[in-house]
């Protein structure tokens, strides 16, 4: 039932034509409404929601980023779009979409790394719902809650309403704001206590439908002792219009708890001339509230006309840790303005902060990231590399780290390059019969070799064919 | 707050154009068209993102200087050599006691019309006696021109605003130290808004050292500016020894192929001291270096902010660029903010920055106590290295001494309950 949309580099640009139900057009109170009453939310949500939309009523967008952002009309989007119920009623994977499955074919994944796949719990978010989540029978008996939020809201709601908007407030910031407001579904992850989760969880977001704004909201909480590795990925159709996808992650990390989230963020980036793609507007942040906790953020961004994103740690507990590694690519057109955010709260704590960056063409990629030590932070550490690479001179490549600390026994150190790719580096790869393509991709390979190898094997095989694929063409 | 002494402040620059009439109609006009420019512009708030770090506003004299007359002092003591030096004595140039050497004459007044911020709009909308001077073509001098920015009783509660520029010709070398102080650093209560601009033609050399030594109470708001021709070399050292609010712009643009800059720089505070030093390096032009070290030591309740950007234009490819801030921390309430910044849209460039902040290492302080040098001692020997890094990057040796003599005093002042808290 796909269309592939004119002869594409971006590989899934396809438009699944889905009979969907959607709301009106625009942003109201009603709309709020609507969304509360169509999920049959009780009314603690609705209040959220609507605190939230009073809020962002009062909030201006945000300016402060490095990026050309055009004016949003935020009357001219659909709030609420979901595909009708005859798909929702999938139970595995392979019942799902095999469009879904192609894709991870079109990738040139081998066979047996699918089969691998297979053994992940994945929750699949179709524009505004969750249609799917696998392997729920085998977590259900080790404890471990995997679902989408609305379904959590129903079986669990003194979980969601304990922790939901404690890490990002309803006020946090403009897209935050919007977020809580219309949130469609999202992910709900709760490890319990001193329960390794048995598989690796992920989520994988589509856009689909026309003139939509997706708007998830994952929730991941992982009690004393526990550890879960999460996986997200995401794509949308080729369309010669912008859509908006403003998403909320919280995780929070009690005692001993341990949190990784690994993205590869593979959104529609535009055309050659930067017509169309998605506005990556994102708010990620994790709380390592208890002592010896540990959250990792590991990116790949290669996708969206536009990202403003910047996954951050709050290390509360005494002895947390928080990273970030992060390889944004960008070309074309593209803006990227990504980094990260890590606040030393509790004593001893340590964050580490390794980002990537690679721009082609008349793109703009720029690191934006804030250590900061609190007073309180005794004997905290952190260490920043950020690194990019320019390929071709019309790219441009910005770096803005603030360093902002407050306690003497913190030790911060922060590193940052550009470069090119050196001829000598070329030529030796180039003489030993490589073409100038393959030179490139490996050297760039070999660049983001620090982040990749933090991904889990699947991811990294995902990535680095991503990056190779991006790369075609954009020989400087 | 900010408004009401923005008003007072437009308000008393009248009294500044009655004694302007020596400039001529064209520079006095355009002196009223930088004023009516700074009015739209305002005091930088908070809310700016260039000024998030400081908060200029807090302690600004209402009044300008505004008498244009000339005070007898006697020579200050920190003209280095004689032969060479140049005196402000509240912000107006004192042209009688002032020493040109051979190869350095008064230059023609020349307007401006484009400005770093609102602070050196302001400075030249109100600066009675700009002093513009030219370092001939293929002048050297063996010896360091000392500036001293000299603030007596009648500057108190004055906004001060000296403004110097300088043109260096083809193949010429000078060093010039520039300090700023007062006659009573322990009771004086001023404003200084200061702003030097150097023009170096093709090969020319010109080092500048600033020295801020203001009196404690004060605010220092300083602009150095730098314009770079093909060959040229500008080295610049900005060293702050603390008063109660500073701020160093520092803008370089290195316009022509094979120049290239030096921007270096000290800040060691104590008690409730604020330093911000905002530093600008354009590269517009290929085959160009710059390198950037600042150094901070952050005593007492202080708080020091340091924002270096690195801009490199669109085809200025082969450029090489390094900085580096480091930053130690003697006391559990000293405060650093750092921002290094590149901004880079060429592809074949070398660029890199660095940042680290620590403590003085315990291991070290150990090794000169486990040999009787006492604790107090051991610290400030250990400052003093740790400083000496980037004071040993003054390339006059004269200058040099001077700082490294300064910066000694000022340790020697500080009480180590004042430097630990």
């Amino acid at each position: 039932m796909s269309t592939d949309i004119l002869n594409s580099d971006y590989k899934y640009g396809f438009f699944t034509d889905i009979e969907t139900e959607a709301f009106p057009k625009g942003l109201s109170e009603d709309i709020v409404r609507m969304i509360s009453a169509k999920k049959e939310e009780p009314t603690w949500l609705l209040d959220f929601r609507l605190k939230a939309y009073a809020h962002w009523l009062k909030m201006a967008t945000p300016k402060w980023a490095h990026l050309e952002i055009p004016d949003i009309d935020y009357q001219a989007l659909y709030y609420y779009s979901a595909p009708k119920k005859k798909v929702d009623a999938v139970g595995s994977l392979d019942e799902i979409d095999p469009e879904l499955l192609a894709t991870f074919a079109k990738l040139g994944i081998p066979l047996n790394e699918q089969k691998r796949i297979s053994g992940v719990a994945v929750d699949a978010v179709f524009d505004s719902v969750s249609v799917a989540t696998t392997h729920k029978a085998e977590l259900e008996k080790v404890g471990v809650i995997f679902c989408s939020i609305s379904e959590a809201v129903k079986e669990h709601p003194e979980l969601v309403k304990k922790y939901l908007g404690t890490v990002v407030p309803h006020s946090d910031n403009f897209y935050a704001a919007l977020n809580a407001a219309v949130f469609s579904d999202g992910s709900f992850v709760y490890i319990p206590k001193g329960v390794k989760c048995p598989l690796d969880l992920s989520t994988y977001f589509r856009i689909n439908a026309k003139e939509t704004g997706q708007f998830e909201r994952t929730l991941i909480v992982a009690e004393e002792g526990s550890f879960v590795n999460y996986l997200e990925g995401c794509t949308a159709p080729q369309r010669d219009e912008n859509q908006l996808h403003a998403a909320i992650v919280e995780l929070i990390a009690m005692d001993d708890a341990e949190i990784k989230y690994s993205t590869v963020q593979n959104w529609y980036a535009g055309d050659k001339n930067g017509l169309g793609g998605i506005y990556n507007f994102v708010t990620k942040r994790g709380n390592c509230l208890g002592k010896n906790s540990k959250i990792s953020w590991t990116q790949v961004e290669a996708g969206s006309a536009i990202t403003w994103k910047y996954p951050s740690c709050n290390l509360i507990g005494d002895n947390s840790e928080g990273a970030f590694y992060s390889v944004a690519l960008t070309n074309n057109f593209m803006q990227a303005d990504t980094g990260t955010k890590m606040v030393h709260i509790g004593k001893n704590t340590k964050s580490t902060i390794i980002s990537k960056g690679i721009s082609a063409e008349q793109s703009e990629n720029n690191y934006r990231g804030l250590v900061k030590i609190n007073p309180s932070a005794t004997g905290a550490r952190n260490y920043s590399q950020c690194d990019s690479m320019l390929i071709g001179n019309k790219a441009r490549a910005n770096t803005f780290p603030y360093i902002d600390v407050k306690n003497n026994t913190a030790i911060v150190e922060h590193e940052a390059s550009t470069s090119r790719i050196s001829e000598e580096q070329l030529f030796y790869l180039q003489s030993r019969g490589l073409s100038e393509e393959k030179c490139i991709s490996m050297i760039v390979n070999g660049f983001c070799k620090d982040v990749f190898k933090e991904l889990p094997l699947e991811f990294a095989v995902e990535a680095v064919k991503l990056i190779e694929m991006k790369l075609e063409n954009s020989i400087g | 707050m900010e408004q009401v002494l923005f008003n007072e402040l437009i308000k008393n620059s009248a009294e500044v154009y009655k004694n302007t009439s020596e400039l001529g109609p064209s520079y006095n006009e355009a002196m009223k068209n930088a004023l009516e420019k700074f009015k739209l512009l305002g005091i930088p708030t908070k809310k700016n993102e260039d000024w998030i770090y400081t908060n200029i506003s807090k302690n600004l004299s209402p009044r300008f200087f505004a008498r244009n007359t000339e005070i007898v002092q006697d020579v200050p003591s920190l003209v280095i050599d004689r032969r060479g030096m140049i005196i402000f004595n509240n912000g107006v140039f004192n042209r009688h006691q002032s020493v040109l050497p051979d190869g350095i004459i008064i230059d023609q007044q020349v307007p401006s019309t484009e400005f770093f911020d609102s602070f050196d709009t302001l400075n030249f909308s109100v600066s009675m006696s700009p002093l513009f001077i030219k370092i001939k073509k293929n002048t050297l001098l063996d010896f360091p021109v000392t500036i001293v920015h000299l603030v007596d009783d009648a500057g108190v509660n004055k906004f001060i605003s000296p403004r110097i520029t300088v043109t260096a010709e083809e193949f010429s070398k000078v060093s010039f130290a520039e300090i700023f102080t007062s006659t009573q650093n322990a009771v004086f209560q001023y404003t200084t808004n200061s702003s030097i601009t150097f023009n170096l033609k093709e090969s020319s050399y010109v080092e500048h050292v600033k020295i801020q030594l203001e009196a404690q109470a004060s605010t220092h708001i300083g602009l150095t500016k730098a314009n770079l021709e093909g060959h040229a070399q500008f080295k610049s050292m900005t060293i702050d020894l603390g008063v109660f609010t500073s701020r160093h712009n520092i803008d370089v643009s290195v316009n022509g192929e094979g120049a290239e800059t030096h921007v270096n720089g000290l800040y060691a505070l104590k008690k409730s001291e604020h330093a911000d030093i905002f530093s600008v390096i354009h590269h517009n032009a290929a085959h160009t270096n710059s390198d950037q070290l600042f150094k901070g030591i952050l005593a007492g309740e202080s708080h020091g902010a340091f924002t270096g950007k690195i801009q490199i234009a669109k085809d200025a490819q082969l450029v090489n660029s390094n900085q580096l801030n480091k930053n130690l921390m003697l006391s559990k309430k000293a405060h650093i903010d750092t921002r290094p910044q590149l901004l880079v849209a060429a592809d074949d460039v070398k660029c890199a920055h660095g940042a680290t902040i620590g403590q003085l290492s315990p291991d070290e302080e150990f090794y000169l106590e486990s040999r009787g040098i006492k604790k107090d001692k051991a610290k400030r020997m250990l400052c003093h290295g740790f400083a000496m890094d980037v004071l040993f990057k003054i390339e006059n040796l004269k200058i040099q001494k001077l700082a490294i003599a300064l910066l000694d005093e000022s340790f020697e002042k500080t009480a180590l309950s004042e430097m630990t808290l």
